[in-house]
């Protein structure tokens, strides 16, 4: 299924059934947990002189700035130094060439949806896929073995054409 | 368009999201049934049925 435009249509009705059940205003009590949603959301590091040991010009950053530096320092070691990362990347759009150049698909796609909360909807049927791909190379096979006999129909044993040109040696065809 | 039909139909404005969300996602599947993915396919990997 198209992700992007199902996503556009999803993220529509989203906002269309928050806006409803909200009442379209903003909301500002937390229930008992506000505290510690409030802890959450407002937190700062570092704090300024009467609270915590940080000069007057040094801006505090919140919660959410630390959380985002955090996050792409790990991202970006798991990306860059891991072969899972190398592993997700040959993956790309096209499993069944990944699976071809040996990448455990099926081993490393999982904990990749599952880290970016991607859901690959209206995927086939990965045995019938395998099967689709068995056939495709049995097909190759084939064609190459009817190749191999065309060829050598061509020739003579002595090593002359069939229409009694001679083949030049020098310029040996590479599948010979 | 849709949403002047909802509109000129008298559905409420916070509503009109939800319809062209649902519009979205019939026209995607409406797209993958004519393009040759069949539906029934994408319901038994949603909702896999074990034939005995």
């Amino acid at each position: 299924m198209p992700s992007f435009v199902v996503t556009l249509g999803m993220m529509s009705i989203a906002r269309s059934l928050a806006i409803v059940f909200s009442g379209n205003q903003m909301l500002y009590q937390f229930g008992p947990d506000a505290p510690i949603v409030k802890a959450i959301g407002q937190a700062k590091w570092p704090l300024r002189a009467p609270a915590g040991w940080a000069p007057s010009w040094m801006p505090e950053f919140s919660s959410h700035f630390w959380t985002l530096i955090v996050l792409a320092l790990v991202m970006g070691w798991v990306f860059n130094f891991t072969a899972w990362a190398r592993h997700l990347f040959a993956i790309g759009g096209n499993e069944d060439a990944a699976r071809l150049t040996g990448v455990p698909v099926e081993q490393d796609q999982v904990p990749g949806l599952r880290l970016f909360g991607l859901h690959r909807v209206g995927r086939r049927n990965p045995a019938a896929r395998l099967q689709r791909l068995g056939a495709q190379r049995a097909g190759n096979g084939l064609r190459a073995a009817r190749d191999r006999r065309h060829r050598d129909r061509r020739s003579q044993p002595d090593g002359r054409l069939r229409n009694g040109l001679r083949r030049d040696r020098r310029v040996r065809p590479s599948w010979r | 368009m849709i949403r002047n039909a909802l509109l000129m139909a008298g559905i409420d404005s916070n509503w009109q999201g939800a319809f062209v969300g649902v519009f979205i996602i019939l026209a995607v599947l409406l797209g993958m049934q004519t393009s040759g993915t069949s539906l029934r396919s994408l319901m038994q990997h949603w909702l896999p049925v074990r034939s005995r």
